[in-house]
């Protein structure tokens, strides 16, 4: 038995419970890490496949299904994301899920049903079932209860609130950054927030103009090309948390 | 580049565990911080001026406590000093840590127009709030130098804002503990200052306040802005001997002058349509209240003592010394009465260390009243301390009590006093 961690976070959750449960739901601020989590905490082997979809309004539900293409003269099927997910028994990742249009809502509740009942009969006539394996991992931003359909919300009983950047991601930056980025993408006004794939653009940045210029110069210059207008706001708040408080 | 507002950061300064900070264009209200409900109140602007205030209150946020009024209270301190003071201290740690911070947070011509206003109301002490307050804030700072460095009391206020300046970097990391250090420095020296100077018969006041912050900031000066000398050193324990008074004194000291409708000169003609009361009766004062310094920097011997003793009939005649942690103060005179002369002499060691105790002693003696001493006062262990000294000059100011430095000139002072005004 693993040693129990002194302060439980949602990620501590998530790592637990992403390999024994088939449906689950990811949300939270964006930049938090969720579809790093979906991709990859939990994954029952090395073998098992991941399908990975991004939802817009724009996106048709055969994306998730399948279609036919033109190959060598001829149209054959081809699977959609989530066909090609139960086929396999993979790992399904369906990124912004409140996004779907009606026609992939639909689709979704279907695929997204119990496994034992869930079936499908695709446009080429075949009888497709979710193989032994399969799950549906959602994210999205925002409250789950406000944004979504209550019958698709009923497909995720496992709903899990990211609060927290994942550590992993936090650990990516430069010590001097990796506060800042860890509270900063936690802001709930949004044009307050700064993601932690903002800090690490800045970091990044700054870490290759450093080559060129002064260290002042390619701090100001990194930040100013990331953060805009907020680019003084940011430095100075580095510049006074990097010393003692009290 | 874009026009966007310049949203603050007080989440990553910030090291309680607050989730949530509510961000509010001050506009009209000053910008400050709220720290005990995590709302921060800063313009939101692109301007120099506003990323300075919002820096300054970023500072607060991560350096200051979360509740600076119960600090105040808590240090028996008045909440506009210690404001000021930690005012001081977040704007030079900012340029410490390497925050520009050149800007300050008004424009030149606000802080001209401002800094000539409080000149003109002539509130010293606001002046040297203002001044201590603008430390370290750049454009803010130099322009009030050049408006206040011709103004008498504005020089003061400004050396003062060094001195506080100093005290606050006298250790490498200043924390709030400091604040509250300097504070009680700053606000023993504003009670000194601005206490009305001691008018007394014979003796000449030593004038407006300006005078009176320069000589509270004279003793600053002098007692350093070290660590230790900006802290308060605890007064030792005064123990009363109260040997027998076994001499009769004839004699009195002191006059009062009292308003009548019976006389050769009318003196005050305004009474006329008041009370008719238009002349002026002077009679014997009572007798007032002495008390010397015996301690080993005066050199007093008892043939001086007793000259003081002879020189104040019917007065109230004291002499105190100290020891390490306590000291006596012996009454040799009192209800006309003198101790026999085996008790003149110094009651203790050869130390100060009440001084404190002594002088509020003497407070609540009969006017007028006398203090003989060279102003060299010491806490326990005989340890100096600017906010001691200032402290005893305070109520000196505050309860007209004349001090006198040589004991000659307090003996014709004392003989000045008993003779009454032709």
């Amino acid at each position: 038995m693993s040693k129990k961690p002194s302060v439980v976070t949602c990620w501590n959750v998530v790592e637990a419970v992403l390999s024994s449960t088939n449906r689950a739901l990811l949300h939270g601020p964006p930049g938090t890490g969720k579809t790093f989590a979906a991709c990859r905490l939990g994954l029952t082997g090395d073998q098992q496949k991941v399908f990975s979809i991004t939802l817009t309004e724009e996106t048709p539900a055969a994306e998730l299904r399948g279609h036919y293409i033109l190959k060598d003269g001829k149209y054959v099927w081809h699977d959609g994301a989530a066909i090609a997910a139960w086929r396999c028994g993979g790992r399904l990742i369906i990124n912004e899920i409140q996004r779907g249009g009606p026609d992939v809502h639909s689709l979704l509740l279907n695929i997204t049903d119990d496994l034992e009942i869930a079936e499908m009969d695709l446009p080429s006539g075949e009888k497709v079932k979710p193989q032994k394996g399969f799950m549906c991992v959602a994210t999205m931003n925002g409250d789950p209860k406000e944004l979504l359909d209550p019958a698709l919300l009923d497909r995720f009983p496992v709903s899990i609130h990211i609060d927290k950047v994942h550590p992993e991601a936090i650990n990516q930056l430069p010590n001097d950054v990796q506060q800042a980025a860890e509270k900063t993408a936690l802001i709930e006004e949004e044009e307050r927030r700064i993601s932690v794939r903002a800090w690490y653009a800045f970091a990044r940045l700054r870490e290759k103009l450093m080559k060129s210029l002064d260290e002042e110069q390619a701090v100001d210059y990194a930040a100013r090309a990331v953060f805009n207008s907020r680019a003084s706001d940011a430095l100075d708040a580095l510049k006074i948390a990097k010393s003692e408080a009290g | 580049m874009n026009g966007s507002p310049a949203y603050p950061l007080p989440e990553v300064v910030d090291q309680s565990r607050r989730k949530r900070w509510l961000i509010e264009q001050s506009g009209n209200i000053t910008p400050r911080a709220e720290l005990s409900h995590g709302v921060l109140i800063v313009p939101l602007d692109a301007s120099d001026q506003s990323r300075f205030m919002r820096d300054h209150e970023l500072g607060h946020v991560h350096w200051s406590p979360k509740r600076p009024d119960q600090q105040a209270l808590k240090n028996k301190l008045s909440p506009d000093v210690l404001a000021a003071v930690e005012d001081l201290r977040i704007n030079t740690k900012l340029s410490e840590s390497g925050v520009d911070t050149s800007a300050g947070g008004w424009s030149k011509p606000v802080c001209v127009a401002l800094a000539k206003d409080v000149l003109r109301r002539k509130d010293a002490r606001l002046l040297v709030l203002m001044a201590v307050a603008a430390t370290g804030s750049g454009v803010m700072e130099a322009t009030f130098s050049d408006v206040l460095k011709d103004d008498s009391i504005g020089a003061s206020a400004l050396e003062i804002a060094r001195l506080a300046r100093n005290a606050m970097w006298s250790i490498p990391v200043p924390k709030f503990k400091d604040t509250v250090r300097v504070s009680k420095w700053l606000q023993a020296l504003l009670d000194t200052g601005m206490a009305p100077p001691p008018k007394l018969a014979g003796k000449s006041g030593a004038g407006d306040v300006g005078a009176g912050l320069a000589s509270a900031l004279k003793i600053a000066k002098e007692a350093g802005t070290s660590k230790r000398s900006v802290r308060r050193i605890p007064w030792g324990k005064l123990v009363f001997d109260r040997p027998p008074r076994s001499h009769r004194v004839a004699g009195y000291l002191g006059k009062r002058n009292r308003a009548t409708d019976e006389g050769s000169y009318p003196r005050q003609l305004h009474r006329l349509l008041i009370d008719g009361k238009i002349f002026r009766n002077t009679r014997r004062g009572k007798g007032g209240s002495v008390l010397i310094d015996a301690s080993g920097s005066m050199q007093l011997d008892n043939e001086a003592i007793q000259k003081i003793l002879n020189a104040a009939p019917g007065c109230v005649v004291a002499v105190y010394s100290g020891n390490t942690h306590d000291g006596i103060l012996r009454i040799l005179a009192q209800d006309g009465r003198q101790v026999d002369k085996q008790y003149i002499g110094a009651p203790a060691g050869g130390a100060n260390v009440v001084d404190g105790p002594a002088l509020q002693w003497l407070s609540k003696q009969a006017k007028p009243r006398i203090w003989v001493s060279d102003g060299q006062v010491t806490g326990v262990n005989d340890r100096m301390s600017a906010i001691n000294s200032l402290e005893c000059v305070g109520i000196t100011r505050r309860h007209q009590i004349a001090q006198e430095k040589d004991m000659s000139n307090a003996v014709k002072l004392l003989a000045r006093m008993g003779r009454p005004r032709s």
